[in-house]
């Protein structure tokens, strides 16, 4: 008996201080999920990361804080009268005290575009040292091409970044088991260098020719580095409208303008990819999946009391300023003729039969309203053949038509920017002319085609033109900001703006919004606020 | 036991007849030394003869035995007491409970003594809790143990919530663990609700460190230790129990009928027009009545009125019109009812308990209802002298019809009374509006939702017991519970045209397994007075979950409802998703048990645990809690004194930590996505941090046990004081680190609080008792440190709007009001200090209510947002009376709470009312121009068509409509009668007990919502039940 115990007595002590030696008990990954060293270490994985940073852009720009609020508070767009009783987002449109680093519209905008600049960071080195180790030459085309990809949607976040918000951290990652890095506010002259960079790389390395997914080709680099060293501040080092031009001229011949202006952003979204004017788009579905949200910011609530399902409905959260949907003979900026404000610009309130005079709450919900990204596709009348439907309806919230980020038109009208300002006005009217006979259907008006312009005058006019060529697909903000037009302009031409005339100089930048400044290690609450907040 | 006592019946007529003339008649009561109450069916032998009897069902029992013999009392659960005769004809005695069957409960993986537990607890009896007839722990709890808040559930299958001594975590559950005969249970799937009420003996709350420190990681929030009936030793025992209710709504607020709702809306829309035209003509005003208020819309085409619809205008006209009662339509009387059978059983060898359970809530909407059909045995044999194996297993089903949307009752409460009830309108309204979103409960009633939950909750151990004293234990427990959801919305009612899936099909299943080892050793040894009990253990456990979730569109035809996903047409919208996660604690543990003479007890814990929810370095953490009591009366200097039964002082001190957080925490999680067709992947918004690791609670308690009166009074008070620190928290971190928030150990809470509990034996006769309790309880906790600069965190909601509950600033309770100041109703005398303040783009003009310029700047902004209360209540507890005459006893239950604030949404909404909804009927006393001292603005319709566009001030933007949710609730009201053994000894009946109770029959209090505890989801509820108790 004794023995028995003795012997039991040792099997359970075993068992009590034993079992569990073998530690591992304790550790669980996750199963469903990848952890970052599974993420940056294999290239079968980099490859649906880097995508993904496509996905992750278009996002920070779907929905009210992505576009939408970019548009508010310019001499081109601004919100509607409903829409004003949030003081904190009327702020964005009276750039009154409610402007300020408590904002959340502005935090939320300033909150969206970094998990793609940190996840392209950590790719771009994940790439590096795959590349390091390697020597078979299509696994070194792959790595380069997935990473001229994260480079160039670095570049585009990046880009966003400072023109509305000046100096930001830049992130460079060496080690990515140490990625808690120096974030503090960098000079301009260092953050344009990056995206200089980014450009520079994803132009050698992208795919050729159009983009036919998600994915930019190298035309997009190019552009893009024309635009940067149009859109750089002086002080970054980078303005040169020469060398702007040069990156222009690269391109010139791979785009040519769609004959017809309206069917760039025809209802149904048969273009998607389809365009020759397209440099580089943002892919949106009409569903679920991955929608844009734009209608449901742009469209009239008083049609949009009808159901979510008339495609022309919406809450006004931007709608065009007087100044962009009137005549010049009113006021405005549009021409006699111009085929172009039709396409752009919803001043018709008929559905279905109907045509709806009286507004349901603001006064201002039967005004002209942004028409580009009515998406047709999601209209209850519209037969199943033509339409999406999403897995929760047909809504003007699913609303996804793609983004024509960077139009060959755009690029013309900036080549031609360059051009007057190196003092070829002439050359530069020629190539506005070419843009400006497409908005009068092919064959332009003598009265309407650009002669003899000084180059001032040029410089006041372009500012129209791309206006009536490319409004409300989200330029204004930066063309006011780097022509020095934004508190002059914004002032004159934006109703709210003007009403209050609190709109000062350093509100060309947004403030760095507390929860940043608070929370940010490298950041002092008061001396890294952009001055006047 | 019935056969014995015939058995000695029949000795003492037959066999032990030639004896009598030696004998004296000895009469007497046999009580419980600890509570009193009289003893049933005590055995009492004269020694060393045959001789004997037992008591009867009042605790009396007489015989005859030798004037010089000794009588031997016997009880099973009570240590056997003898006394010598000594010529007295009256012998009473009490029994005291033998510590090592009635004091047993099982901690983890280990048995010990409830008079060990030195620290805090409140204790609950079986006896207690047969006093209230109800399916849930929670609910029996309420009102009854110090230092326990109960909410209440809402409606029918939901859970009550608890929390234990306050809240001691930043942004966690505050859920306490349930620990059922030493396995831990938390609350997922409703796991608090899957016990059977009729299954549990008695359940202790460890409310300090020092009782939950075995727990270690898991009795953060506090343990709530459940221990379910055993067999006792003797003749098998059968019961049953069974009850039937009907539960109704006990509190609707009052609302405003057609005729009344019709008029707020037609003076709203005035007061709108007249606000906006302060210079209109009579005649402007008229034309405008006439054209635009008092002609019907016209949905067809737009036009018309704008406040009317035409069914609204004939209501109101039709002097014989009678309201429609659309909630009639979707509810109905909930019966409920329970049913409890066990058997039950022993000898020295082993012992068994089988228990069978029915119960059936139906609720009070329509298509709601809960099933459930449970089985216990619990058993245990001594197999050896030294080896013992048992188990406490039980399982449970239920299957239920749960709310196919919430929608059901809000909408059918707010609807239109003007609207005819009918299920072939696809959407209600108001004013003839049409709105997609506004579903016609009737047609929401035909969606199919049915869930079936299985629970098996199985702990078995073997106990070795090689020399007197040394116990070595292993138990092997398993938690397993699936669940299965199924819905079917089908394809012509508004929510499928709504959302265009046209028939929508959903399976949901989930599964989750927790395997739980534990081993301990325990040495217990009495030498002299001193007496040592050790303990050493581990415990290892595991938790695996996984779900499924299917969801199929495109339906030809209902035929089918859920059942055949594949006859799905709209194949391109179906989807799929499911998770598989694990994780896992290690635990390592030791406690000594140290007494002296009954004077000093001592218990040192210590816990080492091991966490996978923790990165490898950081996994493990250490706690150690010591605790002490002195039990002053048994010293010598107390002796003669006559004023203390009992004076226990309690002193503990300890650490306990907490893991409480998202599995996986501590790694950035990168998501594969798909989007347009091919997969993506990115990044969480959360990075994970491997530096997190345990939180951290210093809990100190002091307590004190006094007993005075022959204990008939006992008082127990404890005051405790808790930090947690190091508190695991969901922060908001900087967002250009490209993620939005991270798992870190920061920030304060310190929580600080007393408790009180008194029970009386007020009068204590054979026939008339009078028993009371009572408790009360504050704690108070205060944020002491957030993390980086932060001295407040605000929360805003997904539309960027600041919220009135939910931000955190240091200093305060964590849940706090934080909302404007009611400045009060403008005047006209008012008018010119009132101009000169911004009011942000709102209009205030006399009638208007308007909010504090509470800094004086002359603008209302956020700035002047003030804290005005929070929701914590200030004190609060229960307290209960128990009268017994002879077999009739009346028993009442009281809550109550006093000081929180709360929101009420529904009265918000209901004094908000523009007509074109709810209205409460407060809003007959409206602002007007004659009545200018009302309690309520004027109502403002601020709808700008026509250019009516004035926005004004509501109620809810500010503290006029925060509401105190003190309330003294009579939570239950029983009424039994135990029939006398006399009458039912005849059908071999050992009690037969009838009982009727009421719940909420009444609850006092200031709140205008629904229910000041439940909150406004669902009304109140009462119910009338009617049991029977039967035992063989």
């Amino acid at each position: 008996m004794k023995n028995i115990n003795i012997k039991i007595l040792t099997i359970v002590l075993s068992i009590v201080a034993g079992t569990y030696s073998c530690s591992d008990f304790l550790d669980q990954l996750p199963k469903t999920s990848l952890s970052p060293q599974q993420a940056y270490t294999d290239l079968n994985v980099l490859e649906p990361l880097v995508d993904g940073l496509y996905t992750t852009y278009a996002n920070a720009k779907s929905g009210r804080a992505g576009l939408t609020f970019t548009m508010l508070g310019l001499d081109e767009t601004k919100q509607g009268i409903v829409q004003m009783t949030d003081a904190g987002q009327a702020g964005l449109d009276n750039y009154d005290g409610m402007l300020n680093q408590s904002s959340s519209q502005v935090s939320e905008m300033w909150q969206r575009r970094w998990p793609t600049v940190n996840v392209a960071a950590q790719s771009i080195r994940g790439l590096e040292l795959l590349a390091e180790n390697t020597t078979d030459s299509t696994t070194l085309n792959k790595i380069k091409l997935l990473r001229a990809n994260a480079c160039f949607v670095r570049a585009m976040c990046m880009f966003e970044l400072t023109m509305y918000w000046g100096e930001v951290p830049v992130i460079e990652i060496q080690d990515l088991n140490n990625t808690a890095i120096d974030m503090s506010r960098k000079p301009l002259n260092v953050v344009w260098t990056q995206i200089f960079d980014d450009l520079t790389y994803a132009s050698q390395h992208l795919t050729k020719g159009k983009q036919t997914g998600s994915r930019a080709t190298v035309g997009a680099a190019i552009a893009m580095l024309g635009k940067l060293f149009m859109y750089a501040p002086v002080e970054s080092g980078y303005r040169n409208f020469d060398t702007a031009r040069g990156y222009f001229a690269q391109i010139l011949n791979s785009y040519s303008l769609e004959p017809k202006y309206s069917t760039l952003f025809d209802e149904y979204g048969k273009f998607e990819f389809n365009s020759n004017e397209s440099v580089f788009e943002l892919n949106y579905i009409c569903n679920s999946q991955a929608p844009n949200y734009w209608q449901w910011d742009m469209g009239s609530r008083t049609l949009a009391s009808l159901g979510e399902s008339c495609y022309i409905g919406g809450y006004d959260v931007v709608l065009p300023t007087e100044y962009a949907y009137k005549m010049q003979a009113a006021g405005g900026v549009w021409e006699d003729g111009d085929q172009r404000k039709d396409v752009s610009i919803r001043t018709d309130f008929t559905y279905h039969g109907q045509k709806y005079t009286i507004p349901s709450w603001g006064a201002d919900e039967l005004d002209p309203h942004i028409k580009k990204y009515e998406d047709r596709r999601l209209d209850k009348f519209t037969s199943t053949t033509l339409a999406t439907d999403a897995t929760s309806g047909r809504s003007i919230y699913w609303s996804g038509k793609n983004y024509p980020l960077i139009r060959f038109a755009d690029v013309l009208l900036c080549y031609a920017e360059c051009l007057n300002e190196l003092g070829n006005t002439t050359d530069a009217m020629t190539v506005v002319n070419r843009v400006r006979m497409r908005a009068w259907g092919g064959i332009l008006p003598a009265d309407k085609e650009w002669t003899g312009l000084s180059q001032d005058q040029f410089r006041v006019n372009i500012m129209d033109e791309r206006m009536r060529e490319l409004c409300f697909e989200g330029w204004r903000r930066m063309d006011l900001i780097r022509t020095g037009n934004f508190v002059k302009l914004i002032k004159e031409r934006n109703p709210w703006a003007k009403a209050k005339g609190t709109i000062q100089d350093f509100n060309v930048r947004w403030p760095i919004p507390e929860i940043e400044l608070k929370n940010n290690p490298y950041m002092d609450v008061t001396k890294d606020q952009n001055p006047g907040y | 036991m019935r056969k014995t006592h015939l058995f000695i019946y029949f000795l003492l007529l037959f066999g032990c007849l030639p004896i009598i003339a030696q004998n004296i008649n000895i009469n007497g009561t046999v009580k419980d030394a600890s509570d009193s109450e009289p003893l049933i069916g005590v055995s009492i032998i004269v020694k060393g003869t045959s001789i004997g009897t037992v008591t009867d069902f009042d605790g009396n029992y007489s015989l005859s035995a030798p004037s010089n013999g000794t009588l031997v009392f016997t009880y099973v659960g009570y240590t056997p007491q003898e006394t010598a005769v000594k010529n007295r004809k009256n012998i009473n005695i009490t029994m005291v409970g033998d510590a090592q069957n009635l004091d047993e409960v099982i901690v983890v993986g280990v048995s010990m003594k409830k008079s060990d537990l030195t620290g805090a607890v409140g204790s609950v009896s079986s006896k207690v809790l047969e006093e209230k007839p109800v399916t849930s722990i929670n609910q029996a709890l309420e009102g009854r143990v110090a230092g326990v808040l109960i909410n209440s559930a809402a409606k029918p299958g939901d859970d009550s919530s608890i929390k234990i001594r306050g809240i001691n975590t930043i942004n966690g559950a505050t859920d306490p663990v349930y620990v059922v005969d030493g396995l831990v249970l938390d609350n997922f799937g409703g796991g608090f609700n899957s016990i059977n009420m009729n299954d549990v003996a008695s359940i202790e709350i460890l409310k300090d460190a020092s009782s939950t420190a075995l727990y270690g990681s898991r009795g953060a929030n506090g343990v709530v230790l459940i221990t379910t009936k055993k067999g006792k030793s003797g003749e098998g025992k059968i019961n049953y129990d069974g009850w039937v209710g009907v539960r109704s709504y006990a509190n609707m607020p009052k609302t405003m009928n057609s005729k009344q709702l019709f008029e707020l809306r037609r003076d709203a829309a005035v007061n709108s027009y007249k606000a906006n035209y302060p210079n209109a003509t009579d005649a402007d005003l008229n034309s405008f009545i006439q054209n635009r208020v008092m002609t019907a819309y016209n949905p067809t085409s737009g036009g018309g009125g704008f406040v009317f619809g035409q069914y609204e205008l004939d209501a109101y006209n039709d002097p014989n019109f009678k309201d429609n009662d659309w909630m009639g339509a979707v509810t109905r009387d909930g019966i409920e009812q329970n049913h409890a059978l066990s058997f039950s059983g022993g000898t020295d060898k082993g012992s068994y308990f089988l228990s069978f359970g029915y119960s059936n809530q139906q609720g009070m909407l329509k298509k709601l209802s809960d099933t459930k059909y449970s089985g216990r045995i619990n058993a245990d044999y001594n197999i050896k002298t030294w080896l013992k194996v048992g188990t406490n297993t039980s399982f449970v089903r239920s299957e239920a019809e749960i709310f196919s949307d919430d929608g059901v009752f809000d909408k059918a409460r707010g609807a239109n009374p003007m609207l005819a009830i009918s299920s072939d309108i696809l959407t209600l309204n108001y004013g003839g509006f049409y709105d997609q979103n506004y579903f016609n409960p009737l047609n929401t009633l035909k969606i199919d939702n049915n869930r079936t939950r299985n629970r098996l909750i199985s702990s078995n151990f073997l106990n070795i017991s090689p020399i007197k004293g040394l116990n070595m234990r292993t138990t092997l427990s398993v938690n397993y519970f699936n669940e299965s959801g199924f819905k079917y919305v089908p394809n012509n009612i508004q929510e499928a045209i709504r959302y265009a899936h046209f028939g929508e099909a959903t399976h949901n299943r989930d599964e989750r397994t927790m395997l739980q080892w534990d081993n301990t050793i325990t040495y217990e040894k009495t030498l002299g007075l001193h007496r040592f009990n050790v303990l050493v253990g581990s415990s290892a456990s595991r938790t695996d979950r996984d779900y499924t979730n299917v969801v199929a569109r495109g339906f030809q035809s209902n035929i089918f409802l859920y059942y055949n996903l594949g006859a799905s047409n709209n194949i391109a919208n179906r989807s799929v998703s499911s998770d598989f996660t694990t994780s896992s604690l290690l635990s390592y543990f030791g406690r000594v048990n140290y007494n002296y003479a009954g004077k000093y007890y001592l218990t040192a814990t210590a816990r080492y645990d091991g966490s996978s929810k923790f990165a490898h370095g950081n996994q493990w953490g250490f706690f150690p809690s010591i605790s002490g009591a002195w039990n002053v009366v048994e010293e010598g200097f107390m002796e003669g004194q006559s004023i203390f039964d009992q004076l226990k002082l309690r002193v503990g001190y300890g650490l306990v930590g907490n893991q409480e957080i998202d599995d996986y925490s501590y790694v950035t999680h990168y998501n594969g996505k798909v989007t347009q067709g091919f997969t993506t992947y990115a990044a969480d918004d959360r990075i994970g941090n491997k530096n997190i690791s345990w939180e951290a609670q210093k809990q100190f308690n002091v307590g004190l046990d006094m007993g005075f009166l022959n204990n008939r009074i006992h008082v127990t008070t404890d005051a405790f004081s808790i930090l947690n620190q190091e508190l695991l928290m969901t922060r908001v971190i900087f967002p250009s680190s490209g993620f939005k928030t991270e798992v870190v150990n920061v920030g304060a809470i310190e929580n600080k609080g007393v408790e009180l509990t008194v029970d009386v034996k007020a009068i204590n006769t054979k026939d008339f008792q009078w028993n009371l309790s009572a408790n009360i309880s504050a704690d108070k906790n205060k944020v002491t440190q957030l993390y980086g600069k932060n001295d407040y965190i605000l929360n805003y909601d997904a539309d960027r709007n600041l919220q009135k509950e939910g931000n955190l600033f240091v200093g305060q309770s964590r849940n706090t009001i934080y909302i404007w100041k009611t400045g009060g109703i403008a005047q006209e005398s008012d008018m010119e200090r009132l101009n000169k303040i911004d009011w942000g783009g709102r209009t205030v003009k006399p009638g208007d209510l308007y909010p504090l310029d509470v800094n004086g700047d002359n603008k209302i902004d956020d700035k002047d947002r003030v804290i005005v209360g929070s929701p914590d209540p200030k004190f609060y507890g229960g307290f209960s009376t128990d009268f017994t005459y002879k077999g009739i006893s009346l028993n009442a239950v009281f809550n109550y709470s006093v000081g929180g604030k709360k929101l009420s949404y529904l009265y918000e909404s209901m004094i908000g009312s523009t007509g074109k909804g709810l209205a409460s009927v407060d809003l007959l006393d409206r602002w007007t121009p004659e009545n200018t001292g009302a309690k309520f603005p004027r109502p403002m319709m601020d709808d700008p068509s026509d250019n009516l566009y004035y926005s004004t001030f509501s109620a809810s933007n500010m503290d006029f409509s925060v509401q105190d949710a003190s309330f003294l609730r009579l939570s239950t009201l029983t009424l039994a009668y135990t029939f006398p053994q006399k009458v039912i000894h005849n059908l071999l009946l050992s009690n037969v007990r009838l009982y009727t109770t009421a719940s909420n029959l009444f609850c006092i209090t200031p709140y205008k919502g629904y229910d000041p505890e439940t909150g406004d989801w669902y009304p109140p509820t009462r119910m009338f039940v009617f049991g029977l108790n039967l035992s063989f």
